[in-house]
């Protein structure tokens, strides 16, 4: 494998007519049938995208989610939807509730896993919600302790990452976001995590982000995944001062752009970032990606920001391929 | 008499079809299609059923709801010359976000930041109305330092501005000032810093205060709390039962709010488990200081189940105050 291989977090913007398009089938206005068409071709110019940027592992764009964690609530049994409530200023989303014993009654994303990867010969990762973050960001009305939600959450994510890999996904990515908020928490984070990915084949992968890491620092290196996905670029690589404090033990998916920023970085910053991560990180150890999902960029910004990443990486790789007395 | 209150913030927007719409008048007004005079309509229009709703829940000790506040901490930021609000930030352990205050210059209250919907809330009101800020503590902890780049500093001129806040609502006729330090139980070696803020804040102000805490346990700073100087403490009993015994055993002077119903989940309170809770609190520390309301703001919640979890909160006190007899039989 290349060194540095690259990487997008998982969500890609979603095109105008798309928006659209789920938009009226919210209202009743469009079918089922042709949003879900829509939703494809949508999907194949995110996999166009990335082969077209260069990409080394794609992801599907997401392009028929909604929210990280509605998307499997709507889908397992046992789960309700709240009313509105309020995440920020003006927007609300409804929350996911457990009502009752949370079940799979069948796979969630092995179709669109299947779909995507049949669009391209390059992998496309498996993408799920981890059970830390599925409990977290849903009401429970029905188990008696989150330490029960979090393990109910564990089965049915652990099924499916399962059907994933049955289905020749070669990277499963289980996000887990939510994990740093309650650090007394972390080793029931890590209990889950042991039973959705025990026994795997494939590469694991958990992406986090906003999070506060020098509370679950280095615990969070016993979470059972290969790799850890974590932003640097919007934080100025505090990151790397956390590393210096105690060596980073697995693989890292270093985020070197801002993924809620409208700017687009400049090659010599994502350059720059990449090249001090490297100084407390083996090349090995690195792939490069964005912060976050890219979900609130314009589709122009996300191929904009990627494009510079590409560059930057290509610069970044062929310093690490000349004489060595060249890399600092 | 044991009596209710809310902690602060209430659901704006309802999945019912309310009068005002305030979700829909926002992005209306966001692309320019009414005007400020109309907005400004829509937020004290949903001040007063804010009001409402509690009173007609049996609420004795109202809030206005925080309907114009996008979290605890902006409006005051919003009137603090040297600050102004920034990026925002996961709210401690919630799915929900906040601006962080930045500090680039020596602090100063410009004018009232929560008088305005005091009034509107008052004037809808037939009950007293609470007055709801943020703790110098939680605001400190939460703030980008940029300028005094010390916390005791910061959390002080941050106590100033409150202490000019809190006498702008007791003139405006404030019964009661509630000051809010969810953070307080996560910093243990501020809690002295918390009380020499809270002299500041209430130094001569001719009202009644109370200190909430919520979302960190507070069991390790309990004692020190119990001997503040303010004349009520809210306490969270739900997420936290053992935070009651402590309570319990050593109650603080003066009135005692615990937090006994789930603000930040779904599942409905018992009413009679929530009663029977409510008068072995009495039992212990007499009624009539002794207060009942959600664990936090209500916001965290959708519309119908806050108004579910406030009518059964009301219902419980009730049995308690009213029909001991009954409940004992049960």
């Amino acid at each position: 494998m290349t060194l540095l291989p690259t990487t997008t977090v998982g969500s890609f913007p979603k095109p105008d007519y798309l928006v659209r398009a789920r938009t009226l089938h919210a209202r009743n206005q469009m079918s089922r049938d042709e949003l879900a068409e829509l939703e494809r071709k949508a999907t194949r110019e995110v996999i166009a995208l990335q082969e077209k940027l260069g990409l080394d592992i794609l992801v599907d764009g997401e392009m028929y989610r909604g929210d990280m964690t509605a998307f499997f609530a709507e889908q397992l049994e046992g789960m309700g939807t709240s009313g509105l409530v309020r995440s920020y200023g003006n927007r609300y989303y409804r929350k996911p509730i457990v009502i009752g014993e949370i079940r799979r009654p069948r796979p969630m994303t092995v179709e669109w896993y299947k779909f995507a990867q049949g669009l391209t010969k390059k992998p496309v990762k498996g993408m799920l919600t981890g059970p830390y973050t599925m409990t977290d960001w849903s009401f429970n009305e029905h188990y008696p302790s989150r330490k029960d939600t979090i393990m109910a959450f564990a089965e049915v994510i652990r099924e499916e990452a399962e059907d994933l890999q049955r289905a020749g996904a070669q990277y499963i990515q289980i996000d887990e976001p939510a994990l740093s908020t309650r650090p007394d928490e972390l080793p029931i984070a890590i209990e889950a995590m042991h039973r959705v990915t025990d026994g795997l084949t494939v590469k694991t992968i958990s992406h986090m982000c906003y999070g506060d890491f020098p509370s679950i620092y280095p615990g969070l290196l016993q979470l059972p995944v290969d790799q850890l996905d974590l932003e640097a670029a919007n934080n100025d690589y505090a990151l790397l001062d956390l590393i210096k404090t105690h060596p980073f033990t697995k693989e890292i998916a270093l985020g070197v752009l801002d993924s809620h920023d409208h700017r687009i970085e400049s090659k010599d910053e994502v350059a720059a970032g990449i090249r001090r991560a490297l100084t407390v990180l083996k090349p090995e150890q690195v792939t490069v990606d964005p912060d976050c999902g890219l979900k609130t960029r314009t589709w122009e910004e996300a191929e904009g920001k990627l494009a510079v990443l590409m560059a930057a990486v290509r610069e970044v790789r062929e310093e690490l391929a000349r004489p060595k007395t060249k890399v600092s | 008499m044991l009596r209710t209150t809310l902690v602060g913030s209430y659901p704006r927007v309802s999945d019912r079809s309310l009068p005002v719409n305030l979700r829909q008048m926002l992005h209306q007004h966001d692309r320019g299609e009414i005007k400020d005079i109309e907005l400004e309509h829509a937020y004290q229009a949903t001040i007063a059923r804010v009001v409402k709703e509690q009173e007609e829940a049996g609420i004795d000790l109202l809030t206005d709801g925080q309907i114009r506040w996008d979290d605890l901490l902006t409006p005051l930021t919003r009137q603090l010359e040297g600050a102004h609000a920034g990026g925002l930030l996961r709210w401690f352990d919630n799915n929900v976000y906040y601006r962080h205050p930045v500090i680039e210059g020596p602090l100063r209250w410009r004018g009232p930041a929560t008088v305005a919907d005091y009034r509107v809330a008052a004037a809808a009101a037939t009950r007293p109305v609470k007055a709801v800020l943020p703790g110098p503590i939680t605001y400190a902890s939460l703030a980008e330092d940029r300028f005094y780049r010390d916390f005791d500093r910061l959390a002080l001129a941050v106590a100033g501005a409150l202490h000019e806040e809190a006498q702008a609502l007791a003139a405006a006729g404030a019964p009661w000032i509630q000051i809010d330090e969810p953070a307080l139980g996560g910093r243990p070696a501020a809690v002295q810093l918390a009380r020499t803020c809270l002299q500041t804040i209430t130094k001569g102000v001719k009202t009644k205060f109370a200190l909430a805490t919520y979302f960190r346990p507070i069991d390790g700073i309990y004692p020190a709390l119990r001997t503040f100087p303010v004349d009520a403490l809210q306490i969270d009993v739900m997420d936290r039962p053992d935070q009651l015994d402590l309570v319990l055993q050593n109650p603080p002077p003066g009135d005692i709010v615990l937090g006994c119903v789930d603000a930040r989940n779904t599942r409905l309170e018992e009413r009679d488990r929530l009663a029977r809770l409510l008068e072995r609190a009495a039992e212990k520390l007499g009624a009539d200081r002794l207060w009942a309301s959600p664990n936090a703001g209500l916001e965290f919640l959708p519309h119908a189940t806050a108004q579910h979890k406030m009518a059964r909160l009301a219902e419980a006190v009730a049995a308690v105050n009213g029909k001991p007899a009954e409940l004992e039989a049960r």
